[in-house]
């Protein structure tokens, strides 16, 4: 098949990336991979999507690090191609890392996608999907009882009542953008710096105010979700474990913590059921629930990350189980002659 | 009916706009009108959307700037409502007018106009459709017969190549929409400065390059649609042509320029009919449409603005015509226990 990865910015991307493993896996396969970053669009005046890629020269990669090197090295191929004859575009670019003067490239994958998933083109996660998912709100629209309880606001004194109410201390985070910037957490009790974070925020923008769940302190669980269903591959799911390290409360990757195996238990695929139905409406292929207790804290649907630490704790290849379910769609537009909702076959 | 009008700031708001001639004709036809602010927005503890909204005591306004003094002033009240008990919510801030440190603004209806009508709100325009049209590319998605020749690229050769193409005269503006972004005309007697017009905007993301229309010289036709058709009242059919002076490539409303009555012609009608599948599958109840010679050139779904310079030249209360529109839809939405799908309710 032919496969496009959408990235922030192609020379800024790691070994240690997701999209790095699932590229190396998919041209390992036999698949023709093509790397866009977000300026490389065009919108022909034929009213057809092209792009400026970047591929690997050759055909095998031992390891994700020869093939990133291969990538981002001078012998790479470049070359402009028609975005609306590709098999598959995956969407993986992280809206929350451009900010300032690059703003315009949070929405440029979307935008394009959403031009040419109507010629065809699977697009993965469904850039309408995505497109609803830009702000946090998106989380409260799955079903209240796996969320904590939440108020979103730029009122310093209704953000502070809400604190006080859980307790005196609560998660705060801007509603914007995914990630561990910008997240707080505020104490009541702490009064000369609660209206100072506060203050800060709202500056920004809208603000969410979180209940705190005390299991967060020993970190998280990220299960991966495909098709909307927990990743599970030759009988092991796709999940470990962040740990806290010390009192910083975010455990994401990006914020540097330890990670451990997860043991899924039947509370974790309880949530998973329960966002399940949300996650087919929107056409959410792949998805990390980041979860506490029996509650989830945050759904990634842009770039989860983490793929390669499920391997190397439960020692199968996850990245082969998500590229051979893209060339399962890949067949099955095939057979309907590439004419078929986007949202649908992202879940199929 | 209770009506909410969600603008960017009360502070800016001008007597002749469109969204106050709007809010006052409502109040005159005895609904209770709530204006609210893009900051002063609240999703609560307990799910529900509320908002800090001003209205006025008085039951009757004469003229805008009254209704507007009355709403800045003192004797206005100041309440905080719950706006998932409003029967609509008018979406009309003008995202282009939101930049910089106010960026968060652009988006923030959309976000809670998303919430509020799973209760039963009619949001008007459809916050989903809404997020799809923050940048030019929905334009693209009309036919494409009724636009003019288009390319979208962050490639100096690739828009050098499509000026040529269209014989080295086109017109250059940024992708995002921000109204104080320059917009410049290629000709023959600036081609040396081309660069830099390419670099002026692409600093801030993708470039539309875009063939130039003979008719723009006199500048272009403003046209209203309701329900996706012409908005017509008693026989007359909301539109003007506005009037370029000088220099200036944008013959944008806000901007300094001159007025006149229109004669619309079966082109006009024409482009109206033939967006009209993508405004309706889209849930755009009010449109601006901007038309010249026989093409469209821009579409205005969030805050079309000159109804009143509409209604002075066919003198006939447009303003009125779209109120009626909004009871006919609270009626509708009634009958169904306020369970409809937006979307269809929107241009019902």
């Amino acid at each position: 098949m032919r496969l496009g990865f959408f990235v922030n910015d192609v020379a800024a991307e790691l070994t240690a990336y997701t999209t790095t493993r699932l590229a190396q896996t998919a041209t390992n396969r036999g698949d023709e991979v093509w790397y866009f970053s977000a300026a490389d669009f065009i919108y022909g005046a034929d009213g057809i999507i092209y792009a400026q890629g970047t591929a690997a020269p050759k055909e095998k990669y031992k390891t994700p690090e020869a093939y990133l090197r291969d990538l981002q090295g001078k012998d790479a191929v470049k070359k402009r191609v028609t975005v609306d004859d590709f098999d598959v575009l995956m969407l993986r670019s992280d809206p929350s890392t451009d900010t300032g003067s690059r703003v315009w490239a949070q929405t440029a994958g979307i935008t394009f996608a959403r031009v040419a998933k109507r010629r065809g083109v699977i697009v993965v996660n469904d850039p309408d999907g995505l497109l609803k998912a830009m702000n946090k709100m998106y989380f409260q629209h799955f079903p209240e009882e796996v969320r904590p309880r939440t108020l979103i606001s730029r009122n310093r004194d209704d953000i502070k009542a809400f604190v006080t109410e859980m307790g005196g201390n609560a998660v705060i985070k801007p509603l914007s953008g995914s990630g561990g910037a910008g997240v707080f957490m505020a104490k009541v009790d702490d009064r000369s710096n609660i209206n100072q974070m506060i203050d800060t925020l709202i500056r920004e923008g809208y603000l969410i105010a979180q209940e705190y769940l005390p299991a967060a302190a020993e970190g998280d669980t990220r299960l991966f979700m495909m098709n909307g269903k927990p990743l599970r591959y030759k009988g092991k799911y796709a999940a470990f474990r962040r740990l806290r390290l010390g009192d910083d409360l975010r455990s994401n990757i990006h914020a540097g913590g330890k990670k451990a195996r997860a043991i899924i238990t039947d509370s974790h695929l309880r949530l998973a059921e329960i966002v399940r139905p949300k996650l087919v409406q929107d056409g959410m292929f792949l998805v990390g629930l980041d979860i506490v207790g029996d509650k989830l804290m945050e759904i990634n649907v842009f770039s989860p990350g983490g793929l390669g630490s499920a391997q190397q704790f439960e020692r199968v290849n996850f990245n082969e189980a998500v590229i051979k379910a893209l060339e399962r769609k890949v067949a099955y537009m095939g057979h309907y002659h590439r004419n078929f909702a986007n949202e649908e076959m992202a879940m199929l | 009916m209770r009506i909410g009008f969600f603008i960017n700031d009360i502070e800016t708001e001008k007597a002749g706009f469109t969204t106050l001639r709007l809010a006052m004709t409502a109040v005159n036809r005895g609904h209770e009108v709530w204006i609210i602010n893009a900051g002063d927005l609240a999703y609560d503890a307990d799910e529900k959307i509320r908002a800090r909204a001003r209205s006025t005591a008085r039951k009757k306004y004469k003229t805008t700037s009254t209704y507007l003094k009355e709403l800045k002033s003192g004797r206005a009240k100041s309440e905080r409502i719950t706006v998932d008990d409003l029967d609509i919510l008018m979406l009309r801030n003008d995202p282009a007018e939101d930049v910089g440190n106010r960026a968060w603004a652009k988006t923030a209806g959309i976000i809670f106009g998303n919430v509020a009508l799973r209760s039963g709100v009619i949001v008007l325009n459809d916050p989903t459709a809404l997020a799809g049209a923050l940048d030019k590319m929905y334009m693209q998605l009309l036919p494409q017969h009724i636009r003019p020749q288009t390319l979208i690229s962050c490639d100096r050769r690739e828009i050098k190549a499509f000026i040529q193409e269209l014989g080295g005269i086109a017109v250059l503006k940024g992708f995002q929409g921000s109204s104080s972004q320059a917009v410049f005309l290629v000709n023959a007697e600036n081609r040396a400065n081309l660069n830099q017009m390419i670099d002026a905007i692409v600093n801030y993301g993708y470039v539309i390059a875009q063939e130039y229309l003979p008719g723009a010289e006199r500048g272009s036709v403003r046209m209203f649609l309701v329900n996706g058709e012409p908005l017509r009242h008693k026989g007359k059919v909301a539109a003007f042509q506005w009037v370029r002076t000088g220099d200036g490539m944008r013959s944008n409303i806000h901007l300094p320029g001159s007025t006149e009555q229109v004669q619309l012609t079966a082109a006009h009608y024409h482009i109206a009919e033939a967006i009209r599948p993508r405004l309706v599958q889209d849930g755009m109840f009010l449109a601006g449409l901007e038309i010249v010679d026989d093409k469209l050139i821009d579409i205005d779904v969030f805050s079309p603005d000159g109804l009143v310079t509409a209604q002075a030249f066919e003198k006939v209360n447009f303003s009125e015509a779209v109120i009626e529109a909004l009871e006919r839809k609270v009626d509708y939405m009634s009958f169904y226990r306020r369970r409809f799908d937006n979307v269809d309710m929107a241009t019902l």
